[in-house]
C-alpha cells in the first residue's frame, strides 16, 4: 500500500490554474464600463455651497473619468489579475465588480457570492472583540449563524489568535486584522473572491498561508479570484490572466506573461526617461 | 445549488487510470465514489483500494482486511482539502506484498460540504446583519458601565422624577384632569424618545457606515433600521420603568394593554419612515444633522409630553391634530394609563402617519441611495 504524506514545497512556486476554455461559464461580465466621478458635486458639504454653486451654474462641470469603456469576461475557477500604476482605477474597477460603486456607462454582470477583502477592517468595529466581530463580519459577508458557529474554531485556528479572541480589536496590529479579515473571507467557497492589496500587511508567513489557501480555492475549481496587486511578483505567480488598466483605460488584456512583460516594459520606459 | 450540477474537473475525467462514476468533484461530508479504470489487463486481479489525507487513511486490507475483487471504493471525505487516492494492483494468485506491487496513486481536491449551506438566503441575509448589528450597538452601549442594562431602566425614572418634581410643585400643568402624573409623565417622554432616538441615531447612521458601504454590498436601508430596532430594544427597558411605576401608584393595567404592539408598530413605522427619509438627506446636506435637533427639541415642546393638552389655548387645539406625535402618545397613554379603548378613527390616524411616513421616507431613500456612494 503507498500513503502519500505530502510536503509544503508549494510556496514561491508557480500556481497558476489553466486558463479555461470557452465553455465554462463566465461569472464576470464586465462591458464597456465606465466610471465618471463628478469633482464639483463631491466637495459640495452644505446647503450654502450647493446654492452657491448653482448660483454660479458650474455645479456640473468638472467630471473626471476614471474608467473608460473596460471590458473582460472571467471564467469560473480563474485567477484574474487587474495591475496598473497608482490611480489607474484598478480599485475602482474591483469596487464595481463588489457591487458598491455603479458604473455610469456600460454593464457589468456578476453571478455568485462574493467575498471581498477590500480593504482591511472592512466590517469590523475596532471596539469589540475579535470574537464579536468574527460573528459581526460574518453575518455582513452573509454567512449564517449555524456556519459561523461551527467553523469559528477553523478561522481562528487559520489566524493563528487563539489567544487573544477576548481582546477589543482596537489593540490588535494591522497585521492581526489582516489575517482576522482573510480568514473569514476564506473559510468557505465564495463563488469570487476580490483579494485588494491585503496580503501585503501580513508578516511574511501569513502571506504565504494566505497565498495556499488561495491556490486552495483556485485548485476546487470553484472559486474565481480576482486580484490586484502591486507586487508583480504575485500576479505573476498566482493569474492566469491580465488585464492592465493605466489612467482608467485599457491597455493590454492576456495571458500572464505577455501582459506582464508588457508592464515590466513600461517601468524601463520611465528609467530610461530619468 | 450550482455545484450540485458540476463535472468532475477535466483532468480528473481524462483521468488514465481512475474513474469517478458519481460524475462530481469530491465534496466533505458527502460519499465520494472513485474506482480504477477497468483494463483487461487487470482480469483475474485482485485490489487494495484506498484513501489517505496525509494524516488519516483508510484501505481494503487495513485493520485486517483483505484485497477486493471490484477496485471501487466510496468514501465520505471528513474534512475538505487535497486527499490521495490509491489502488494497489495483485496479480492473479499473487500476495499483498507493500514493495512488488504496480501502484496508482493521484490527488483530488474535496471541497467545503459546508459550504453548501454557509450561505444565508437574500431574505434572511439582511435580518442576520440587523441581528448582528443592533447585538452591536447594545454591546457598546453598555460595555464599561457598572450598571449596565440597568440604565436603560434606571434614566426614563430618573428623569420622570426630575420632571415630576419640576412640574408639580413649582409649575401647575394643567395636572388636575391626569389620573397619575408621574405616569403621565413617563409614557409621553419613553414614547417620545423612542422616535427622537430613531430618527436622531438613524440620521448620520449612512454616514457613519461609509467604511462599510465602500467595501461590501449590503442593502443600505438596514442601517437606518438598525437605528430604529435598537431604540426599539431600549423602549422594551425603559417599559420596565413604566411598570415599576404602575406598581408604585397602584395602577392596575387594563386589558387596553393588549394594544400595546399595536401602538409599539405604529410608532416603529412612523420612525422608520422618518430615519430613513434623514438618512438619505444627511448624506448630501450634513446641515440636516444640526438642524433636527432644533426641531426635536421645538418638537418636544409642541408634544403634550410634561403638560396637559387642556391647558392650552383654544386655537392651539386644531393646531395639535396635526402633530403625529400628539396622537402616537395619547394612543399609548389611552392603553396604559386610562384604559380606554382608543377609536378607530385614532387609529387610522396612527396607521395613516405611518403609513405616509414610510412611505415618503422609502421614496427619499429609494431614489437617492445609489448616489450615496459618491457622497460619503
Amino acid at each position: 500500500m503507498a500513503i502519500v504524506v505530502k510536503q509544503d514545497d508549494r510556496v514561491g512556486e508557480m500556481m497558476r490554474p489553466d486558463i479555461p476554455s470557452d465553455d465554462v461559464p463566465v461569472v464576470v461580465d464586465a462591458k464597456d464600463v465606465s466610471m465618471i466621478f463628478n469633482i464639483a458635486s463631491e466637495q459640495l458639504g452644505s446647503l450654502k455651497e450647493y446654492f452657491i454653486h448653482i448660483m454660479r451654474h458650474d455645479l456640473l462641470f468638472k467630471e473626471f473619468k476614471a474608467l473608460d469603456g473596460i471590458s473582460f469576461q472571467v471564467r469560473k475557477g480563474e485567477a484574474f489579475g487587474l495591475v496598473g500604476t497608482n490611480g489607474s482605477g484598478k480599485s475602482t474597477m474591483l469596487k464595481i465588480i463588489a457591487g458598491v460603486l455603479e458604473p455610469s456607462a456600460g454593464t457589468c454582470d456578476v453571478r455568485g457570492t462574493i467575498a471581498p477583502l477590500i480593504e482591511l477592517g472592512a466590517g469590523f468595529d475596532m471596539e469589540l472583540t475579535a470574537q464579536e466581530n468574527i460573528y459581526l463580519n460574518g453575518a455582513l459577508l452573509g454567512y449564517s449563524e449555524d456556519f459561523i458557529d461551527s467553523h469559528f474554531d477553523a478561522i481562528v485556528e487559520f489566524a493563528e489568535l487563539e489567544d487573544f479572541m477576548e481582546m477589543p480589536l482596537k489593540n490588535y496590529s494591522s497585521g492581526m486584522v489582516a489575517r482576522i479579515a482573510f480568514a473569514i473571507a476564506t473559510i468557505t467557497e465564495p463563488d469570487i473572491l476580490i483579494v485588494d492589496e491585503t496580503l501585503s500587511v501580513g508578516d511574511f508567513l501569513f502571506q504565504q498561508k494566505c497565498e495556499r489557501r488561495i491556490k486552495d480555492l483556485v485548485d476546487s475549481n470553484n472559486v474565481t479570484v480576482l486580484l490586484v496587486s502591486h507586487s508583480i511578483e504575485l500576479v505573476e505567480r498566482m493569474c492566469d490572466r491580465v488585464c492592465w488598466i493605466e489612467k482608467g483605460k485599457e491597455r493590454m488584456l492576456g495571458p500572464t506573461d505577455e501582459v506582464c512583460a508588457a508592464y515590466k516594459q513600461l517601468g524601463k520606459e520611465q528609467d530610461g526617461k530619468h | 445549488m450550482e455545484s450540485d450540477q458540476l463535472a468532475v474537473p477535466k483532468d480528473m475525467a481524462e483521468d488514465p487510470h481512475f474513474v469517478f462514476p458519481n460524475g462530481k468533484p469530491a465534496c466533505s461530508e458527502e460519499p465520494f465514489t472513485f474506482g480504477l479504470r477497468p483494463d483487461p489487463r487487470f482480469d483475474g486481479c485482485s485490489f487494495n483500494i484506498g484513501w489517505s489525507d496525509g494524516v488519516k487513511f483508510d484501505s481494503s486490507v487495513k485493520d485486517g482486511g483483505s484485497p477486493v475483487k471490484d477496485p471501487t471504493m466510496t468514501f465520505v471525505p471528513p474534512h475538505s482539502g487535497t486527499f490521495s487516492i490509491f489502488v494497489d494492483v495483485i496479480p492473479e494468485g499473487g500476495q499483498y506484498d507493500p514493495d512488488h506491487m504496480e501502484t496508482y496513486v493521484r490527488d483530488i481536491p474535496v471541497a467545503d460540504g459546508a459550504a453548501k449551506h454557509a450561505w444565508n438566503p437574500p431574505a434572511k441575509r439582511d435580518i442576520e446583519i440587523l441581528k448582528q448589528l443592533v447585538g452591536k450597538d447594545f454591546k457598546l452601549k453598555y460595555r464599561r458601565s457598572v450598571l449596565g442594562v440597568l440604565w436603560s431602566v434606571l434614566n426614563p425614572l430618573l428623569m420622570m422624577i426630575v420632571m415630576a418634581a419640576v412640574f408639580s410643585s413649582f409649575i401647575k400643568a394643567g395636572a388636575e384632569d391626569i389620573k397619575c402624573f408621574p405616569l403621565y409623565l413617563i409614557i409621553g417622554n419613553t414614547v417620545f424618545q423612542l422616535m427622537s432616538d430613531s430618527t436622531s441615531q438613524g440620521m448620520g447612521s449612512i454616514i457613519s457606515a461609509a467604511p462599510l458601504l465602500k467595501k461590501v454590498k449590503i442593502n443600505r436601508y438596514v442601517f437606518p433600521i438598525q437605528k430604529v430596532l435598537f431604540a426599539a430594544v431600549n423602549f422594551f427597558f425603559s417599559m420596565i420603568a413604566v411598570v415599576i411605576v404602575m406598581v408604585w401608584f397602584q395602577i392596575a393595567p387594563t386589558p387596553t394593554v393588549l394594544l400595546f404592539p399595536l401602538a409599539l408598530l405604529y410608532l416603529m413605522v412612523f420612525s422608520a419612515g422618518l430615519a430613513l427619509a434623514l438618512s438619505a438627506m444627511s448624506v448630501f446636506f450634513r446641515d440636516v444633522m444640526h438642524l433636527w435637533g432644533v426641531v426635536i427639541t421645538a418638537w418636544t415642546y409642541l408634544t403634550p409630553l410634561f403638560y396637559s393638552v387642556s391647558i392650552l389655548p383654544d386655537w392651539m387645539h386644531p393646531i395639535m391634530k396635526f402633530n403625529p406625535m400628539y396622537h402616537y402618545v395619547t394612543y399609548f397613554r389611552d392603553i396604559i394609563l386610562n384604559g380606554v379603548w382608543p377609536s378607530l378613527n385614532s387609529n387610522l390616524i396612527c396607521l395613516g402617519c405611518a403609513l405616509v411616513s414610510l412611505g415618503l421616507g422609502w421614496l427619499i431613500f429609494h431614489k437617492n441611495e445609489h448616489k450615496f456612494i459618491l457622497y460619503i
